[in-house]
Formats: structure tokens, sequence, C-alpha cells
């Protein structure tokens, strides 16, 4: 026992000072251990949720806790540009999450070493029918869904009009009339004000994905692509530029470097070195009307509708002007990335029931339609789209849907794309920002080679 | 009383061992502490450097011996982040030495403010660097920051700062000396405050200038807190990793990739963890072989 009076006394000896101090300590380390050892109530299961900073599926955290009380869902976010090094650090930890949020491109890097639970045994025929199925190929690997998909993002151009029509400028509204990035450029510097050093009001935004700055693969490897050719005799150049991996899934060398993408990089550095797109990322540019273009995903529309905020903030007034949706621009092919971020679970889970139910819950027909509503995605689900008579009616929705449906074509499929996607958007971030094209690209072949060799 | 001074004699090994072992008893849990969370890490680091295995797949290893010191060797990547941080090094030594030096002899007075003056000075040395470098961007914006719009003031074109090649490093130099300043200052100012003042005076009798109290008197007397600013700096140099971090992402290309950033993004972003040890094994050997170097340079033969 301690007694408090002598604790008040200050003639110890050292002896005397030393058991007090053991017992305190030993009392407190008991404590610890007991409040630490303590049971969660019978019955209750919870589920640690990983995933960007959002409010991705908050609506359907909610309803799901209704459905059943004794699952709960414990969220722990990161800024979007740190995901990707976090996933590889805590999907292999001995106490990863249950469930976690990651890019589909990621897939079979993620799968092919257990990091993600196959979801086959829990899902239905129906189900898998009715996936969208450039969504069900992305998010499966050998033969096994790993995802029954969340959302699905093309990347196409808005565009203010207002700039655009006082610069003479008419933006293509179909398909079949997409500007080349030739063309593309031109209307930037049309609508672009001030000098090219330090413009008032920018040709292009600044990027919006991965961390904010120039080189996301997702937004800006496409041009270089688009130079390719799908078409073309599978020995060309023109048909391994737009693949952009070999067959075998073990070199890029002459399909990342060749001289169809090299040229379309040049091109890609020129909209930074002329001044017509900014080199560091500046926050809602085109929103806040200091740019005549920007590349984003079909939810860009409800917030400068004003009806979301970027990234689950809140949102902002509608934008103070108008604006439009033009396809994106390619150089010979026009393509974009059938690719969106997605939802899995560990498959190291200790809860592989319960994480597959909340999974296959969150992606039901109605949960994705109120979560398409809510925040004005492309839905992966079949029935959805059906369900959605404005994305057929309204012009500005039915181009994403048609871009994904006649352009959509998937990343390349590798186990190590986790690299692949890092090495990529290193390199196109120091092009953008004055590396030589040719150098900096034939380097980064060469360290995207050596992960590939070593790839599971 | 010979016998008392025998039995004295007696008594004092064992009063020494009990002295020994309440010392260890005290030090103990720091102990602990540092074995658990610096040694054994760094012996797994070196264990790590010898085998070949992904980050995704951890217990799958392949022993391969010094290949990974091998292939370091090969690397232009790495060659160029130990060119990239010993350039810096030798930046923040040339730069913040002096001006920490200056700055300290400076505050050596007692003078109503200078304790909040040298509050001032130190007061960024406190601050996270992560927020430190959020700031610097703001400040080093191409097309907004405040830097190109005071040049713009002056009529001169505005810099690319850390969207260029060229000034990318001494950019990140510039908010390094801004942020350490402080810290040199305050170790030069302990060195100095140890100085006897009697020497001065003794100097000022005998008719020497400032030049020559400094060149005779104060640069010999704190040669050896010289050796320890020196090696705090370097160490915290080589350490930079922050700025790489949120500023520049080891560019522009690769004008910038310090070696722990090399570290880093190696071990995580192209999951090679092992590559990455050996990486950090050969940083461990800069910066210690540095530090005696520094020391040895920085060795005197005088005191007081």
């Amino acid at each position: 026992m301690i007694d408090p009076n002598r604790l008040l006394k200050l003639d110890w000896t050292r002896r005397q000072f030393l058991k007090t101090s053991a017992k305190m300590a030993g009392g407190l380390a008991a404590a610890d251990l007991l409040a630490s050892c303590a049971q969660p109530s019978q019955g209750t299961t919870t589920l640690r949720f990983f995933r960007w900073q959002s409010d991705t599926l908050n609506g359907e955290i909610a309803a799901y806790k209704k459905v059943k009380p004794s699952v709960t869902i414990q969220v722990e976010e990161v800024p979007f540009g740190q995901l990707y090094d976090k996933l590889a650090v805590i999907m292999t930890s001995t106490n990863p999450p249950d469930i976690m949020g990651y890019d589909a491109a990621f897939t079979k890097s993620y799968a092919a070493v257990g990091g993600l639970l196959p979801l086959d045994q829990w899902m239905t025929p129906d189900q898998k029918a009715d996936i969208i199925p450039s969504v069900l190929a992305e998010n499966s690997y050998k033969g096994h869904v790993y995802s029954p998909g969340f959302v699905d993002s093309p990347v196409l151009m808005f565009y203010n009009k207002d700039a655009t029509d006082a610069a003479g400028v008419s933006p293509p509204q179909a398909l079949a009339d997409a500007w080349t990035w030739e063309q593309a450029k031109a209307a930037f510097k049309k609508v672009r004000k001030g000098p090219a050093s330090n413009p008032s009001f920018w040709g292009l935004a600044s990027s919006t994905f991965g961390g904010g700055i120039p080189g996301f693969w997702l937004r800006d490897s496409q041009l270089a692509r688009s130079a390719g050719d799908p078409n073309a005799s599978p020995d060309s150049s023109a048909y391994k530029t737009f693949q952009m991996l070999s067959a075998d899934g073990k070199s890029v060398d002459g399909y990342l470097n060749t001289p169809e993408a090299i040229e379309a990089l040049k091109l890609y550095q020129s909209l930074y070195s002329e001044g017509l797109t900014p080199k560091v990322g500046t926050p809602n540019q085109f929103a806040s009307g200091q740019a005549g273009f920007e590349l984003n995903t079909i939810e860009f529309i409800d917030v400068l509708s004003g009806q979301i905020g970027v990234g689950g903030a809140a949102a902002n007034p509608p934008a103070p002007f108008k604006w439009g949706v033009t396809p994106l621009p390619y150089v010979k092919t026009p393509v974009v990335f059938a690719s969106s971020v997605t939802i899995g679970a560990s498959g190291k889970t200790k809860h592989q029931a319960e994480a597959a139910a909340f999974l296959l819950f969150v992606s039901s027909k109605d949960q994705s339609l109120a979560d398409t509503r809510h925040h004005g995605t492309l839905p992966p689900r079949v029935s959805v789209l059906q369900a959605l008579p404005e994305y057929t009616t309204d012009p500005q929705r039915k181009i994403f849907v048609d871009a994904l449906q006649q352009w959509g074509k998937p990343p390349p499929g590798t186990t190590a794309f986790t690299q692949y996607a890092n090495l990529l958007s290193g390199a196109l971030h120091d092009i953008a920002l004055g590396a030589d094209p040719r150098t900096r690209m034939n380097q980064a072949v060469s360290d995207i080679d050596q992960a590939l060799q070593q790839a599971p | 009383m010979g016998e008392r001074s025998l039995r004295g004699s007696r008594h004092r090994p064992k009063r020494r061992i009990r002295e020994a072992g309440t010392a260890l008893a005290f030090l103990a849990p720091f102990l602990a502490l540092l074995v658990v969370f610096q040694y054994v890490p760094m012996f797994d680091m070196v264990v790590s450097s010898l085998f070949r295995f992904n980050l995704f797949t951890p217990n799958q290893r392949q022993f391969i011996g010094f290949g990974n010191y091998v292939r370091l060797i090969h690397d232009p990547g790495f060659a160029g982040s130990v060119r990239v941080s010993l350039t810096f090094l030798a930046a923040i030594l040339l730069v913040q030495l002096p001006l920490g030096l200056g700055l300290a002899i400076a505050m050596n007075r007692s003078k109503r403010g200078i304790g909040l003056l040298r509050t001032a000075f130190f007061a960024p040395v406190v601050a996270s660097s992560v927020v430190t470098a959020a700031i610097w961007r703001l400040l080093l914006d191409p097309a907004n920051g405040l830097l190109n719009g005071v040049l713009g003031v002056f009529g001169l074109p505005p810099q690319g700062f850390i969207t260029s090649q060229s000034e990318a490093l001494p950019s990140i130099v510039l908010m390094t000396v801004w942020q350490q300043i402080g810290l040199t200052m305050v170790l030069f100012l302990g060195g100095l405050q140890f100085i006897p003042q009697d020497i001065y005076d003794a100097a000022s009798v005998d008719g020497t200038g400032h030049w020559q109290r400094f060149r005779y008197i104060t640069w010999p007397l704190l040669r050896r807190t010289t050796a320890v600013v020196a090696v705090v700096t370097s160490i915290t140099a080589l350490q930079t990793f922050a700025p790489a971090f949120v500023l520049t992402q080891g560019g522009p290309n690769g004008s910038t990739s310090f070696l722990v950033y090399r570290i880093y993004t190696q071990a995580f972003s192209l999951l090679d963890p092992a590559y990455a040890s050996a990486m950090s094994v050969a940083l461990l050997a800069v910066v210690l072989f540095i530090s005696l170097l520094q020391m040895r340079v920085h060795r005197t033969e005088w005191t007081y």
C-alpha cells in the first residue's frame, strides 16, 4: 500500500524512493493492461474501413448500420496522394484493415500477393452479370472477382463556355467531332489571358488527380497512348504505343518509348513550357474561373452545379460561369481509361463473411442508385445505369457513358502495376517540368522493366 | 584509526556496485527503448539488405549476399542522389555555419529585448518540417508565389524555383537555412558564452581590434563548438526528407532526390525494401564518415 502521508515527505532514502516509484509504475501498468484486455460486447463486429479522404460510402455505412446493427464500420483515411504508399504498407501488415478503398487498376498487384479477398463464393451469377463488363474485367484476376465495383470514371474535358465564347472557340459536343490535342492546344492559347510566364487566366487548369501535381498516370498518360493505333499491325510501334505493355507483361521497352509516344510527350511538355497549364497544382482553379478547360470525371458535373463538394468537403456555390463537357482530345486514336477507384476486402481479414456482406450491400442496386444520385458518378451496374434516364438524356452525362462504351480501354494489366504507375507518373511529372522526353522516358522504361521482371 | 579506514575501504567496492546498479536501473527503460527502436531495426536493416523480396511478400525472401550493394554501385539514380545530398550538405555548411556564427556574435550581448530576438530566430526550428515545406510551397509558387511577386515589384522576371531543375535545390537550401539558422545560432551562442570575458579584457588592454579578437581568441576557442555544430548540421542535412516529399517529389528530374527520399520511394512506391535497406546502410556509412571527418578537422589543442 502507498501511504499518501509519506508521499508528501521529502526526507526519503534512495531505497524508499525506488520502492514507491516501482509500486506506482506497476499499478499504472496493471491498469493499462486491464483496459486493453477489455472485451467488446458480445455479438458485435467492427470492420475497419481504410479509404482516401472523402465522404465515400458515408451514406451506405449509415444505411448498413440500420440493416446490421451488430456490425460497426470504423473509418480510417489518408489524403489520396498518399493512398498508394500507405496501402503498400498496411496491406501486408499483420493487422490490415478489413475493407479498403483502392485504385481498381491495382487489383492484379494486390490480388497476386493475397492482399485482396476473392468474393466469388458470396456473389450470385445475377450480381456478376449486372456489373458493367469493363468494371468486372478490371476487378478480376485469374478468374476471381475481388470487388463488385464502385464507380467508373473516364476522364473528359470540361470547358468554361463564357471564356470559349469570348475567344471565339467552339468545343465539340459529340465524340465523332472530338478535337485532336493540337486543336485543343490552339484553343487553350486562345482562351489564355496574360503573358505565358504568368497568365491571369490559364488555358488548361492544373491537375486535380493524385497529389494535384502534373504527371498522374490516369490523367496524363492517355495523351501518349492516343498516339498509338490498336488496329495497326501488332509488330508496329503504333500498335505497341497503344498497348503500353508487352503481351507477356514483362517489358515496356518499345511500348512507352516509341517514336509516336515520344512525339506525343513533346506535345504534352509544350502545354507546360508554353504557359498553357501551370506546373504547380492550384485547387479549384477551373471552378473558381481561373482556367478555360479542365480534365475531370463525371462527378465534376455536380461539383460545378454546387450539389457536392470535392472529396466530401462542403459544396461550393455553383460555378459563376456557363460551362460544358467536350470529349477528351487525342493524337491519333481516341481513348479513355476504363478505370476508377473501388472497394474490396483484405485477404487477411478475420471477418470474411461480414466484409463480403458489407461490400455486396453497398454495391447493391438500391445503394448504388442512391450513391450515384448523390455523387453524380458513373455506376458500375447495368441495372443502375438503366434506372437513371438522365444518363441517356442529359448530354453532359451521356457523353461520359458514350466515351466509356466507345473509347474505354483498361489500363495495362500487370501484377507490378504499383511500380509501373509510380514510375510512369514520376517520368511524366519530370517531362512536364522540362526533362528531355526521350531520355527521361528511356530511364523510366529501364526502371519499369526491372520491376516487371521481378513481378509476382 | 587505521582499522576504521580499512573497514571503510572494504565498503567502497560494494557501494560502487550498488551505485552502478541504481544507475543501470534508472537507465534500463531508456536503454531498452534504444535497443528495441534503434539497434534492433538497424540490425534488421543490415540483414534485409542481403536479401531480395517484395514489400507485399516480405516472407518470401531470396538470399543474394551483396547483390544489392553491387546494384548500388551501378545505379545511376543512387549516384545522382548521393551527388544531390552531398551538394546540399556543402551548401548548407557554407551558408548556415557562417551565418549562424554571425548571428550568435550579434546576439551575444545583454540588451533589452535580446531574449525576444533570440526566440524569434529560434522559433522556426521547432516548427514541423512538413508545415514549413507547405508554407514555402506557397512562397515559391512560380505563378502566384510571394517571392515572384516581390521580384515583379523590382521589374525582375518570375523564376521557376521548385519547378526549375537549376533552382529547385537552391530553393530548398534557402528554406532549410531559414528553418535551421536558429539552432546553429543557439549552439554557437552557448560556445561563445563559455569563453571567459577576462581573455577579451586582456586583449583589449593590449590594443587588439574586433577582427584580431575573433581570429585569435573567439575562433580557436570555438573549435569544439564548431565541431558539434558541423556534425549536427551535417546529420540533419543528410536526413532531409520533408522538402522533397512535400515540395518537389524529388524533381524536377531528380535534382532534389535526396538519399532519404530515394530510400523512401524505393521501399514504399517501388516495393523494394531490401534494396532500400542497402541504400540505408550506405547512407549510414556516409553519415558516420562525414561526422568522423568533421570531428577530426575541428579537433583543437586549445582549451580554457
